[in-house]
């Protein structure tokens, strides 16, 4: 065990000795760190404004949804042998004289650092989170203990899952299949609720936060423990946090001792894992492994810098859908959704669509096709000029957007009975935003190369964002609120947008023409 | 030393190796040649543990997967992974304390000296060329002077000095009582070294060669494209 430990000290020590070396870099991570202490007294000060916070349901709502959410995923995937480990752990411990389920306890604590870390950013919302969903005083420190929890035991359980689903072909359908059944039966009973009372929202809000969970195993203790964030921490919550620590402990100690051969499981996912990064440091997808290109009857006709533009997009037509992603159909039937269910008016609905999907864009972080380019060295050699080249990697992406905001807000829209030139301008709004997150990732990888800006990108896009959100944002507001002019304001919004994302093309414009940049 | 009996791995339904039986003895230097997708790695894989597969695989008489065997072998993969935020010399100091190595300090820095590896010695795994992480894969599998090694491509991304320095390696862990197992397609770069060839095609031992039997110098060539349906 002394040699996996050697591996994580010097790991953390010699990442801190390069920091040290770059100091903009440091400076900024230290920002962050001291963002993140402030955040956690800020949060601590701050009462639940009474008009703000939601109602104490629908937040126990959105906590058994968001637990159904990561356990059904996260069961699911782990079936199909994802990884702990790098290559370079398959190389090195695989084949030393040291003890499997060391090595396994090794991958867990790695992988557990990298959650943590992700929730350290994210938690930079908190404030936010604290005024809207009413959490107690001390919630925080609740919240953390019970993400921590639900990651490890969902981590822990999926490995039982995919051991057991090993020793004999055909367990893993089996598996799956339960899985998915389960969670149909969970939800069975808000459609059938809907049917009665015709009122999908209040039928969801009323089925994930009625006390009948406790008796679903797992999904009921977490959501006990969660809940404790509005209830307080009473023995109810003790109770359930115990049941969860006594399972996931059950699970290490049995997966610790068993004789599961899983290295060749942990080989192929450590392959796929290795494939993923690149992929993703690419700015790929991460389906790597379904992944299948069709033969498509494409001529690329355009020439000079368009020509990148025209194979970006002879790709996506070989992936199969082209400009329409599962996301897209996502955000539609979420769209629909709303627009059914949520008693409002129904421009409002739309305009509340626009900010959930607009705070989803800069939590979700996408990897653009221009980074793909940045990597091949094409992309320099083109004799065209960089802001020409920039444009033609950074199109399609754009194009994207504008596909996946005519889809969703035009088909909601109309459903909504709203307004054509609303629904035209909502559009323009959804893509410039898109714009402005596009070359502002640009921008960061300018100022910070390859490696920090994918590290530092999701803590920019949710602290910086807000701000860049807020300066089209806000004159918006006023214009909408002294005209009642919606279609008015939204334009006002896309042009300032519009106008913000040709200002950071301008400065992130480097990257295209200086591979040392990049 | 290394002993691998009638062992049979599939992927999924493609048959990758069927039923590979071999011994290597103390002191031999062993070739897997084959052409691309023979099976070579797989086999290699299997008995450096990483791979699930049916029959046996012993090292020393003790099955592969124990500890016990694998305190005696090395295995130096075809593509060579290192630890990012590990400095060169750390790679080894972990080396030392996952084997439990004493007194290594003298043999590290020979072999560094030997792979131009000496002045980089504070160098992270990830500022190393792909060259200079294959040299030190190899400076990590010979740290423990092992009694078996298994080599998978060794020579990819080498230079003409360190293809050099490993063939005279491969001879002195020959000299030292190692079983070495080199895999490789690249017929000429174990010339002059081997003393048994394995010829794998479609997931079998085509065909074995022993020195003793070889008279001419082309005799491996002919043998290899004879067996694997090739032509010169």
């Amino acid at each position: 065990m002394s040699s996996l430990i050697f591996i994580l000290r010097r790991s953390l020590i010699n990442n801190i000795k390069e920091l040290l070396k770059k100091p903009g870099i440091l400076i900024v991570y230290v920002i962050i760190g001291l963002l993140m202490i402030t955040s956690a007294i800020v949060s601590g000060r701050t009462e639940p404004a009474e008009h703000i916070a939601l109602d104490p349901n629908i937040v126990k709502a959105i906590f058994t949804g968001y637990i159904l959410f990561i356990c059904t995923f996260s069961l699911a995937a782990s079936l199909g042998g994802g990884s702990y480990f790098r290559m370079a752990d398959v190389n090195f411990l695989f084949t030393a004289p040291l003890n499997a389920g060391s090595i396994l306890i090794y991958g867990f604590v790695k992988q557990m650092a990298a959650n943590i870390l992700v929730m350290a950013f994210i938690s930079l919302q908190y404030p936010n989170w604290k005024r809207m969903f009413g959490f107690l005083n001390g919630a925080g420190w609740l919240l953390i203990f019970a993400y921590i929890l639900l990651i490890a035991f969902t981590s822990l359980l999926g490995m039982v899952l995919y051991s057991w689903a090993l020793r004999k072909p055909g367990r893993k359908k089996i598996i799956r299949s339960l899985i998915y059944a389960a969670i149909i039966l969970i939800l069975l009973p808000i459609p059938v609720q809907t049917i009665r009372t015709g009122d999908l929202l209040k039928s969801t809000v009323d089925w994930l936060s009625s006390g009948d969970f406790k008796y679903v195993p797992v999904i009921g203790w977490f959501s006990a423990v969660f809940q404790g964030a509005v209830t307080g921490i009473d023995r109810n919550v003790l109770l359930n946090a115990s049941y969860l620590l006594i399972a996931s402990v059950t699970a290490f100690i049995y997966l610790y001792r068993m004789d599961t051969d899983y290295f060749e499981d942990a080989l192929s996912g450590t392959e796929l894992k290795e494939a993923m990064l690149t992929s993703v440091r690419e700015g790929k997808t991460t389906a790597v492994s379904i992944r299948r290109y069709r033969k498509v009857n494409y001529r690329i006709r355009l020439e000079g810098s368009m020509a990148i533009f025209q194979k970006q997009m002879l790709e996506k037509r070989k992936t199969g859908i082209w400009l329409v992603s599962a996301r897209s159909l996502l955000f539609l039937a979420g769209g629909l959704i709303a627009a059914f269910a949520l008693p409002l008016e129904n421009v409002l609905i739309l305009t509340i669509l626009l900010g959930v999907y607009a705070y989803f864009m800069m939590i979700i972080t996408m990897a653009g096709p221009w980074e793909g380019e940045l990597s091949s060295h094409y992309i320099y050699l083109i004799p065209a000029p960089p802001l020409n080249k920039m444009f033609a990697s950074t199109l399609p992406g754009i194009l994207k957007l504008l596909v996946e905001g005519t889809l969703i807000f035009g088909i909601t829209g109309i459903v909504l009975k709203v307004h054509p030139l609303v629904i035209l301008t909502i559009i323009g709004v959804y893509v410039s935003t898109g714009g402005v997150f596009t070359y502002f990732d640009i921008i960061l990888r300018r100022l910070f190369g390859r490696m920090h800006s994918n590290n530092l990108r999701v803590f920019f896009r949710i602290f910086l964002s807000f701000v860049l959100l807020a300066v089209a944002a806000v004159p918006a507001s006023i214009i909408i609120a002294l005209t009642q002019n919606y279609a008015l304001g939204f334009l006002a919004a896309a042009i300032i947008n519009t106008f913000l994302s040709f200002l950071f093309m301008l400065l992130g414009v480097g990257v295209f023409s200086n591979p040392e940049l990049s | 030393m290394l002993k691998v009996s009638k062992v049979i791995k599939y992927y999924g339904k493609l048959l990758a190796v069927d039923e590979i039986s071999f011994e290597i003895n103390k002191g031999e230097i062993c070739i897997l040649l084959g052409p691309n997708g023979a099976g070579k790695s797989t086999i290699l894989k299997c008995i450096a543990g990483l791979l699930r597969y049916e029959g046996s695989i012993y090292i020393e008489g003790h099955p592969n997967k124990s500890i016990e065997a694998k305190r005696l072998f090395s295995y130096v993969p075809e593509t060579p992974a290192l630890y990012d935020a590990l400095t060169v010399e750390e790679h080894m100091q972990f080396i030392a304390k996952a084997y439990r190595l004493k007194d290594y300090e003298e043999y590290k820095s020979e072999i560094f000296e030997r792979f131009d590896l000496s002045d980089k010695t504070e160098k992270l795994g990830r500022e190393l060329s792909k060259g200079m992480q294959q040299k030190l894969s190899i400076c990590t599998s010979v740290l423990t002077r092992p009694s078996v090694i298994l080599f998978d491509e060794p020579m990819m991304g080498l230079d003409p000095k360190a293809i050099k320095e490993l063939k005279k390696l491969f001879l002195e862990l020959k000299e030292a009582g190692c079983a070495v197992l080199i895999s490789t397609h690249i017929i000429d770069s174990i010339k002059d070294i081997w003393d048994r060839i394995f010829i794998m095609h479609k997931g079998k031992i085509a065909s074995t060669m022993d020195r003793s039997e070889v008279t001419g110098d082309n005799e491996v060539e002919e043998r290899f494209f004879a067996v694997t349906g090739g032509t010169r």
